[in-house]
This record gives structure tokens, sequence and C-alpha cells, in this order.
């Protein structure tokens, strides 16, 4: 297990070398910054002042031996827009997408599941029906479609729940959560809902793949056969292995979330990361989306290896060391 | 044992949850508080270090300008009451009394000089205040409410200059670094609100300075919120989130107009749009016979061709169709009002007879191939304009493509003139046409700072003569008329760019409040008042 960790973290300083040199090409080749940060009306002694000021005169690859020399001392750059920290600026954003990605997360679970395993028990009831009715639905639509549509309807005619924003927060072991205030979760509502329509809808239909393949096999026959109650079935012998493929998808899931919550984090003003990397992109604040990718892929890797030792313990006969 | 610790932390949560109900629901009470629901929010809250609208947005709430502007742009006094030459290179400042900074430091004349001095150390700055101090060679404080300012070279524009420069008290220290700014520490000026909190990409929040001298807030608390989404700003707006939005996008506006809760108010603004083309080469990219072949010269070179593209565009349908009436044609750079304004320049007609006629003049009867390039990201609607307007020379008998990209692609490739015509706006933020034209028409010559922004290379020798009599001439009205001879050649004679239109600028409140529009579309929010 031990080397195996070791080996997968060795795999991704390599991956995150590939990335950063993809992602440096890619900006590279979308524009010059420049164009996008200096004031139109600039002078062509400001352009150039701020130019070399940004290295932006030297040839590529000297920018990124510059990057790279300086990111080993664990410093990403400053960003071209803000002039700060490019890593202070992403992790100021991070607990804002956290928490957001968590609570979606945790509706998955807590209603993805138990639907799914009713639709899996009782496929013909009108019920469960209903229940794959609204999933397809979920894969379906549009996510900016429904975020605006929960907003017309909760927020702008029901009046119930605030349209945007994140509301109050307080610290939390010095970190600012709002699921800890009322007006915080209100806030939470939509977004959280809207972010975990699609995964939801995922889950219900992996859980009940898996429930009625399950209910079908010798052990579940034979537990029913020793007359064991059916809820110790259910929780013990049929969830159990239907969560292998659970766990593997909302694992990738999960990492989708955080790095994509754009578009929710977009519609709903929600201070996170994602919003800040689109802002970056369109500025071409090319050290904040250097390091936020490279965040993204580290955070892909250790989710991927978490998800992997989670696999192992649901599952005694996936051994680590011979999946690496 | 186990349990118990559980039960602890659980009351403890609890017990957490119900202090911050008690905090929530006291500092609830008494307080008037405005939202502002703003599209952008600033780069920094150092008001020295970026010349964007959102960052001066921010500042102007907090500081104050060493001279103000207008809602139209005109001068008017501000922390310097007058302003005067004593010789073409000298200017003399006298100061308001009585003014403090919001740590009660008395203002005077060594936060001018401090303030003045500072613009060229504040480090890093992507777009820096620096042009504005270009021309001073030295600031002196005569007395605690007298400044003196000597310059390089004339500079009737010093005002202007002067109202970009924010005043930070003479106490800031010289090391003060961004993240100091942005966590409040150095946030000290004279305008009308006390900083409290800013936290980057949530909220601004500021108080009601009790000591302002001027217009003072009606409300004692206001918080920005940066809800760059359009449909999300104004379903913040009808769902009572926010009292005041910032840009509203002409699709909603037509909706909010209807909606009893909401007020829509609107102004010209000073972002010109226009087409700009390759005046220059003998080959342009993009410009081919409609076989596809080149053509033995750039018909773009022909004013006569120009003026027919320009004739071609029906503005009045654009503007009303596409951009559901969001927008004042336009047939020239500064809209009504501006210094530079030419009342006999109007918008031209749409007159595709006489456009057929000067095309064929010009040699080209049967038309020729052209692509015109166009964000797709950056101003209002700009692809469906590009779209529209390609049409509108395929009416007299071009054959047109249109390519739309992502500003940060098209920036790049225009500036390396790549195109030979396409879809452009400059915003004449000063209120003067000087700066604009100095940048879009002037002949290209980076060394003397001329036509940093002719993507056409337009050159005609006899614009640049009146744009560089007005840069160094004092008297006000024969700078004004200097501007209008160069305008005079520029549209009435060479049409180097074809005038589109000027963007409205929109705002919505809640019934109930006002807010008179202006053209630097600053949300200014102690001009936010309660009406009956």
């Amino acid at each position: 297990m031990t080397v195996f960790i070791i080996r997968r973290l060795l795999q991704s300083i390599a991956l995150i070398l590939v990335m950063s040199v993809l992602v440096f090409l890619g900006v590279y080749a979308i524009g010059n910054p420049a164009d996008t940060l200096i004031a139109p009306d600039a002078t062509e002694e400001e352009r150039t002042a701020v130019i070399q000021h940004f290295g932006l005169d030297k040839p590529l690859y000297a920018q990124y031996g510059k990057f790279l020399s300086n990111a080993l001392k664990g410093d990403m750059g400053d960003s071209f827009k803000f002039n700060e920290p490019a890593l202070k600026l992403i992790t100021e954003r991070i607990p804002a997408t956290l928490e957001l990605a968590f609570a979606a997360l945790f509706l998955t679970i807590l209603i993805g599941i138990p639907l799914g395993l009713v639709a899996g028990f009782r496929p013909k009831a009108f019920f469960s029906k209903l229940i794959m009715g609204v999933s397809a639905f979920g894969f379906s639509v549009p996510v900016f479609w429904l975020g605006l549509m929960m907003v017309m309807v909760f927020a702008v005619i029901l009046g119930w729940l605030p349209a945007s924003g994140r509301g109050k927060t307080v610290g939390f072991f010095g970190i600012p959560v709002s699921f800890l205030t009322w007006d915080g979760i209100r806030h939470m509502i939509l977004p959280a809902i809207n972010l975990s329509f699609f995964k939801l809808s995922l889950i219900i239909r992996l859980t009940r793949a898996g429930t009625q393949e399950v209910i079908r096999s010798d052990y579940v026959k034979y537990a029913k056969a020793k007359g064991l109650r059916s809820s110790r079935i259910v929780l013990i012998h049929v969830l159990k292995n239907t969560l292998i493929p659970i766990t593997t998808v909302l694992g990738m899931e999960f990492g989708r979330t955080i790095a994509f919550a754009t578009v929710t984090e977009t519609i709903f003003a929600w201070p996170g990361m994602g919003k800040l990397i689109i802002d970056s992109i369109s500025t071409l604040d090319r050290p904040v989306i250097v390091a936020y990718l490279m965040m993204i892929v580290l955070m892909f890797i250790m989710i991927n290896l978490i998800v992997d030792i989670i696999y192992s313990l649901l599952d005694p006969r996936v051994r680590l060391e011979e999946r690496a | 044992m186990k349990t118990a610790r559980g039960m602890g932390i659980a009351a403890k949560v609890f017990f957490l949850v119900f202090i911050v109900f008690l905090v929530s629901a006291q500092s609830m009470s008494a307080q008037t508080i405005l939202k502002v629901g703003v599209s952008t929010e600033p780069a920094s809250l150092d008001p020295q270090y970026s010349t964007t609208g959102a960052t001066q947005q921010a500042s102007q709430q907090i500081f104050e300008t060493i001279i103000t502007r207008s809602q139209n742009l005109r001068m008017s006094p501000s922390l310097a009451l007058s302003w005067k030459t004593i010789d073409p290179l000298k200017w003399e400042l006298k100061l308001r009394q009585g003014v403090k900074f919001h740590d009660g430091k008395e203002f005077g004349s060594d936060d001018i000089v401090f303030s003045i001095k500072r613009i060229p150390r504040v480090p890093d700055s992507p777009s820096s205040y620096k042009r504005n101090v270009a021309a001073i060679k030295d600031v002196v404080a005569v007395d605690k409410h007298t400044v003196h300012i000597f310059l390089k070279t004339p500079s009737p524009a010093l005002p202007i200059d002067l109202s970009f420069i924010y005043v930070l008290p003479s106490t800031t220290p010289e090391n003060a670094s961004v993240d100091d700014f942005n966590k409040g520490k150095y946030v000290n000026g004279t305008g009308p609100f006390k900083f409290v909190e800013w936290v980057r990409g949530d909220r601004l929040v500021v108080e009601k300075n009790n000591e302002y001298w001027g217009q003072k807030s009606s409300f004692d608390r206001v918080i920005f919120r940066p809800i760059t989404n359009d449909p999300s700003r104004v379903a913040a707006l009808l769902a009572g989130d926010v009292d005041i939005i910032d840009n509203v996008s002409p699709v909603d506006q037509e909706r909010l107009r209807k909606d009893p809760k909401v007020n829509v108010l609107s102004k010209p603004g000073v972002t010109l749009m226009y087409i700009h083309m390759d005046s220059d080469r003998d080959q342009s990219p993009h410009v081919t016979g409609k076989d596809g072949k080149p053509l033995a010269k750039n018909p773009l070179k022909d004013p006569r061709v120009r003026e027919a593209l320009s004739l071609a565009i029906n503005r009045e349908a654009l503007v009303a169709r596409i951009l559901n009436g969001a927008a004042v044609p336009s047939g020239q750079f500064v809209p009504e009002g501006m210094v530079g304004y030419t009342p006999d320049i109007q918008p031209d007609p749409y007159d595709v007879e006489k456009a057929k006629r000067l095309l064929a003049e010009a040699g080209y009867p049967a038309g020729f191939a052209i692509t015109l390039h166009s964000p797709n990201d950056r101003y209002l609607n700009d692809e469906q304009v590009a779209q529209t307007v390609g049409q509108f020379f395929a009416r007299i008998g071009l054959d047109v493509k249109v390519q739309a990209l992502p500003y940060s692609v098209f920036g790049t490739a225009a500036t390396k003139l790549e195109y030979s015509i396409f879809l452009m706006g400059f915003g004449n933020t000063t209120g003067d046409a000087a700066r604009g034209m100095t940048a879009v028409l002037a002949t290209y010559t980076p060394s003397e700072g001329l036509g940093a922004n002719n993507r056409g290379r337009y050159s005609n020798p006899e614009f640049d003569k009146w744009i560089k009599a007005a840069a160094v001439e004092n008297d006000e009205e024969k700078r004004e008329t200097f501007l209008q001879e160069a305008a005079r050649v520029a549209f009435l004679k060479d049409q180097a760019i074809i005038p589109l239109y000027f963007q409205t600028i929109t705002w919505a409140v809640r019934k109930g409040l006002s807010y008179e529009p202006r053209m630097d579309e600053y949300t200014l929010a102690n001009k936010v008042t309660i009406v009956k």
C-alpha cells in the first residue's frame, strides 16, 4: 500500500509538469495578455513598460523556465490583474467552493442512494417510475437553465429564498463558512441543488442498476432463504455491493464539482474558484490560470488515490499493489 | 463517554448558531442599508493602482479626486476649489478647507503633493495612472491650501488628468503593499464613505462618512455585491436582494420597464462603436475580388468606398432591432455635450443608391469580397451587430463573411494588423474627444504617443496638424475648435472610420429610490436618493 501511494505521487509530479507545459502553451496560443490587461488607450511607452514588467517580451521557453524555477520555490507568480500571489487568490476562494461542493455531495448521497434503492427494489411501482422520470429530466436539462428557473420561481416569484450571493459567513476554525448561519443556509440551498441535480440523477440510475443486479444474485436469495430481515439484506448485502461503482463515480464527480462549478457559481454569484477562473481566462491572467489548473490536476490525483483506497476497503478482493 | 463528547459538540454547534442569530438580529436593527448589485469588481483598493472602471467605481466611494467630474464628465471643483494657469508651464490650485480624512487627519496641500508623486511609484500596475502625471515636472506646496504644478510641456488637459488622481493622506507609508490596501489598512480617503470590509468576489462594505463635505449618503451602510451574470443581477433586483443594479442588458430593460416594482434609468454612454478599416496597405489580408483572387489595389484605401460602406448602414434600424433601442446613432467620435463634439457632423443617412454609385465611381461597380471581424464577448451584442453590418454591406453588392472571436484572441490579431475591416469600441472616459481621436485616428507614431489604437493605420497630415495644435492649446475655446476641425477632416472628408453608435448605460432601481445616470457608468452610492 505504501509503495503504491508513493508511486502514485511520483506519477503525479510528471503529470503536473506536462500539464503546466500544456497550459502555458495554451494560454500563449489564445492571445497576448497585454492586449486585454492594458487600458485600450494606453500609449506605446506604457504598453512596452507593462509587457517588459510581466516578462511577456521574452521568448516562451524563457518565460516558462522562469515560471518553473519560481514554482519549485513554491511561488506560482503574481496575478497580472490583481498583483497578488495567484495561489493566495485561489486559496481565498477554496472554502466557498468546497462548502458548496460538499453540500451538493451530501444532497446527492442522502437523496440519490435511497431513491435509487427504492427504484431498484420496486421497478414497477408508480413512485419508482416518477423517480426515474425526474432523473431523466436531471440528465437532460442544462445546468444554467435549471439555475435560472429556480431563481425565477423560488426567489423572484415566491420570494422564499435569496437569488444569489453567499450570505452571512462565520469563522469556523478560522475559515469563513456559511452553513452555520440560517442566512448562509438559505443562500446555499438553490446553488447546492443546482450543482447536485445532474449527479443526483446519475447516482439514482447507478444505484438502481446495481440494486437490480445484486437482488438477483445467489447470496441475496440465500440471505432471503435464511430468513434475514429485509432491512438487513438491503443495508448489508445489497447496499454494500452496489456502493463500489458508486464510490468511484462519486469520487470523480466530486472532483468535477469542485473544478467545474463555474456555471453554478456564475449564475448564483457564488464567490468560489469557478468564478475566479472564468474571469481570469477572459483577461488571460496566466499565473492564475496555470496555478488553478495545476491545483486541479493535483486534486484529481488525490481524489483518485482516496477513491482507490476506499475501494479496497469496500471490496477486499481489490489489492492496491496489483492495480498499480 | 463517547456519546457525552458527541453531545458536547452538538451543543456547542447549537450554541454557536444561536449566538450568530442573536448577533445578526442585533445588527439588523435601525441601520439603513443600501445594496448595490454591480457587474464587475475592483482589482484593488489602492485607488492609484488601476484605471479600470470597476476599480475606480470602488475608489470613488471612499476617495476623492483632485478635481471631480459631473455626470456629463465636465470638470467641477472637488478637493481643488479652483485651478488656473499662471504661465503655460505653471498651474495654481486652490484647495478646499476644513476637509478631513476618515482617520481624522486634516486635508491639505501636502496630501496633493504626496498623491501626485506617489503615482509613478505604484508598482506592477497593468493599467497605471502614470500617463495622468506624465506632463508634470514638479508639484510644490505653496501654503496649506495652495499648490503649484510645474509642467514639462504645456498641457491644456491637466484638469482632466487631475480628475483621475485619487488623493491619499501623506501619512500613507511608502511601502504599503497591495495586500495592506485590500485588507483595508490604508484605505483612508476623504470621500462620502468609510471602508468596512472587502471579501473578494462576494462584497465590498462601506459606511457613511458623517463628516463628508459634499452630498452625504442617505444610507448608513452600503454593500456592493459583484454579480457578473446579467440575468442573475436582474433576478437579484426583482427578488429584493439588492436595491439598484448597473449595466442592465437591453433584453432585460424591455422587461423591467413593464415591471411596476422597478424604475429603469438610462443615458447615452461614452463608448463609441465603430468599424475600422485597413486604409493603408495596398494588399489587405481579407479583401479580395468576388472570385477570391487578390485585387490590384485595396479598395478600402479609397475614401469613396469607405463613405459607401458608411451609407450602406441603417443605423436607426441597427439600434432599434439589434440593441433594443439601447444606443444612439453616431457620426463622430464623442456624444453631444462632450468637449470636441461637432454639431455639423451628423450620422450618415441610410442611402443604398448613393452607396452603389460611389462604389461604381471608385471602380467597383460589381463590389468585392471582405471578411468582417468582430469580438463576441466584449461589447453589447457585438457579434449580432457585426452580422447585421455584414448584411448591410451585402445589400450594396459586397460578398461578406463575418467572423466573431473572443476578445482575447481578436484584440491580439487586430493589433498585429491581421484584419482588414473590423468592429471595435473606444471609451471616451476623459469626457473629451482629444484622447480617443489621438489614439484611434492620428498617424501611427509610437515615439510621440500618437495612433496607439490606430489599427487601420489611417493617416492624414492635415488631421495630425489639428490634433497636435489642440494638444498644446491652453485656451479652451480655441482648443475645442481645433478638435472640431480635426473631426471634420476625419469624418466629413476622409471617412477614416465608420462611427456606428454610442451604447446607452442603464441602471435599474427599486421603486422608492432614484439615481441620476452618469456618463462614466459609476454607481455613486451617496447620490442614490430616497423618493416618496
